[in-house]
């Protein structure tokens, strides 16, 4: 999937993906700093999570993440 | 050259700090003291820190002690530190008249401020009450150094023993308990409150359902008073079972409503019973991230860092080190609920029911009038909860224990004497207006602050309700030990009528709750035992009355 990295300042702070189908993901996972706000594409499954970011937008589980 | 550095400081940077030093500054400009070698001239330590330094006062100059106003104080005084000329550097505090508290970034609390926090340390700070914090873990970072830490657990097969690694849950905790009065940091709004830490959510702030399910089950099996859960995802019927188990079993549940920015409250806040909570900022208004819904119970502020220093200020874990950070969610404000149902037991409130009627009627309206789906019942305000406490139990327990005193005084024939109903009185409503004392909050005056039957509460929220303190067995052995004496017959006298009238109070209305009875049987032990200590009570004014007339007639 891929989409704009952004960084959103709730809680402790969480990444979510801006992606290309018009939609929001909060990722869950590894997330390198330094490719915030990049166009990236995230390679991962769909989970049902709970967490502190609550953005009410579905979570993906990042396996591997590359910036584009 | 100084000067530009400090003013080009980014006034949102983290507030870092080694683990053993006291941290110096708030998260915005303020007073800067200068401490300069003595001999020093103004103009001299002008040049040398490029600072428009003046003296603190004309007879300081003796001292060279000189202040300035400054952007950053956290770093200007790292930058002055360095100078020869410069002694000793640190941002000026403002000490209240009984210096409570002496946290130096207490002031960059606005959250605290808004919701009555001193009134809650002047009536028990959530002593004897157990919060879990549902979340990512907490460690026990250098402002955390005098709360009470309960042993954690983790369910996300991390750290076993419920460490944080992520900084959301530390936070959190900081804002229910933080160490406060300790001269560093920041403050807490329930601070003599125990921590239990449970781990449900990883490092990355993620967690499974079954995992929070677990961690809610496990917090009260653990004896936890208050569970604070500062998470959502989507609904869960093994969450929400986890809640509904919680909420029957007497425990508060509280938990964030989200931040969707949209309608729509997450799961667990959903839970019919559990206290959703959304977010505000500091000028009371709906915060922009914060989700609203019909179930949203109250709000509490969450903060809002487009406005500086707008966030909620804590202390959480940096690296291997801490740091005082500002953050925002309604993760965020869930823990101003938590903390206030913390202080507001600890203050005698005896029962969730209680809890939550004090914290929504005292709360203040915000939107439209009445509860609304923004809001709920108003934003927290627990000085005003607090108040409310004390207007519908405390003094009319008072005002009718010192009445009862005043009859039974009457009916046994003895002289009403002021030591007797003020006895009543004090024991029946504790003496609470201890809390508006200019004396620093402490254990004493918190004891004294409760009712006598309310006591057993410090040692912990499980001896509440302990049958044998609420039942005529202390009144009796009291009796027989002092009731009869010359100096102390009037003053035990008033004290059996100030149990004995909060008993029979306690069990009309509902308020006092003896282990392992409900309704008429609750009610029945109340007003039985009630009863029979005021028996006492006369008996005991018979005898003052005796003594009376053998003193008249010698």
């Amino acid at each position: 999937m891929k989409g704009k990295l952004v960084r959103v300042d709730l809680g402790g702070g969480g990444w979510v993906l801006e992606a290309d189908d018009g939609k929001r993901y909060q990722l869950a996972g590894n997330v390198p700093k330094e490719l915030d706000g990049r166009r990236v594409e995230v390679r991962g499954k769909s989970v049902e999570s709970f967490g502190f970011l609550m953005t009410g937008d579905p979570t993906l589980e990042v396996e591997r993440i590359t910036a584009l | 050259m100084l000067l530009s550095l400090l003013s080009a400081c980014a006034m949102e940077a983290p507030h870092t700090s080694g683990a053993l030093h006291a941290f110096p500054a708030g998260p915005t400009g303020g007073t800067l003291v200068v401490d300069l070698v003595d001999g020093t001239s103004l103009d001299d330590a002008r040049k040398a820190t490029g600072l428009d330094l003046q003296w603190v006062a004309p007879q300081t100059e003796d001292e060279a002690l000189a202040e300035v106003q400054v952007a950053d104080l956290a770093e200007a005084q790292r930058a002055l530190a360095s100078l020869p000329l410069v002694e000793v550097a640190e941002p000026s505090i403002e000490v209240e008249a009984y210096g409570f508290p002496n946290d130096p970034m207490f002031d960059a609390q606005w959250n605290f401020d808004i919701v009555g926090a001193k009134q809650g340390w002047r009536m028990g700070g959530g002593r004897g009450v157990t919060v879990a914090v549902v979340d990512t873990g907490v460690t026990k970072v250098a402002d955390l150094e005098g709360t009470t830490i309960l042993p954690g657990v983790s369910f996300t097969g991390g750290s076993p023993d419920g460490a944080d690694g992520n900084g959301h849950g530390t936070h959190v905790a900081g804002t229910i308990a933080q160490t406060t009065n300790n001269a560093l940091g920041v403050a807490g709004l329930a601070p003599n409150a125990k921590i239990l830490p449970v781990k449900v959510l990883t490092d990355f702030g993620i967690g499974r359902s079954e995992w929070i399910a677990a961690g809610i089950d496990e917090a009260v099996d653990r004896g936890a008073d208050v569970i604070n859960l500062s998470l959502g995802g989507p609904t869960s019927a093994v969450m929400q079972n986890a809640v509904r188990k919680a909420v029957d079993a007497g425990v508060i549940v509280v938990a964030a409503a989200g931040n969707s920015s949209r309608e729509g409250v997450g799961c667990p806040a959903n839970t019919p019973g559990a206290i959703a909570v959304s977010a505000t900022g500091p000028d009371d208004v709906l915060a922009f991230y914060s989700s609203w819904g019909k179930e949203v119970a109250i709000s509490a502020p969450g903060g809002d860092k487009r406005k500086t220093g707008g966030g909620i200020l804590q202390d959480t874990i940096e690296g291997k080190g801490h740091a005082f950070k500002e953050f925002q969610g309604t993760s965020m404000a869930t823990p101003h609920v938590a903390g206030a149902a913390a202080v507001l037991l600890s203050a005698g409130a005896g029962s969730p029911d209680e809890v939550k009627a004090l914290l929504f009627d005292g709360a203040k309206d915000l939107g439209a009038p009445g509860w609304d789906s923004k809001y709920g019942h108003g934003r927290l305000d627990l000085g005003k909860a607090l108040q409310m406490l004390v207007v519908r139990e405390r003094a009319p327990l008072f005002g009718i224990a010192a009445a009862a005193a005043f009859l039974l005084s009457l009916l046994s024939g003895a002289r009403v004497r002021f030591v007797t109903l003020l006895a009543a009185a004090l024991t029946a409503g504790g003496a609470f207006f201890l809390a508006w004392l200019p004396v620093p909050p402490n254990a004493v005056t918190d004891l004294l602050a409760l009712p006598i039957l309310e006591w057993p509460s410090v040692l912990g929220r499980f001896w509440v309700g302990f049958p044998l303190w609420l039942s005529v067995v202390v009144p009796l052995v009291g009796t027989f030990v002092f009731g009869a004496t010359r100096s102390l017959g009037p003053l035990t006298a008033g004290m059996l009528v100030g149990v004995g009238t909060h008993l029979v109070w306690g069990g009309v209305t509902g308020t006092l709750h003896p282990w392992g009875m409900a309704g008429s049987m609750a009610l029945g032990w109340l007003v039985v035992n009630g009863v029979l200590t005021l028996g006492l009570a006369v008996a005991t004014l018979g005898v003052t009355k005796l003594r009376d007339r053998k003193g008249g007639a010698s």
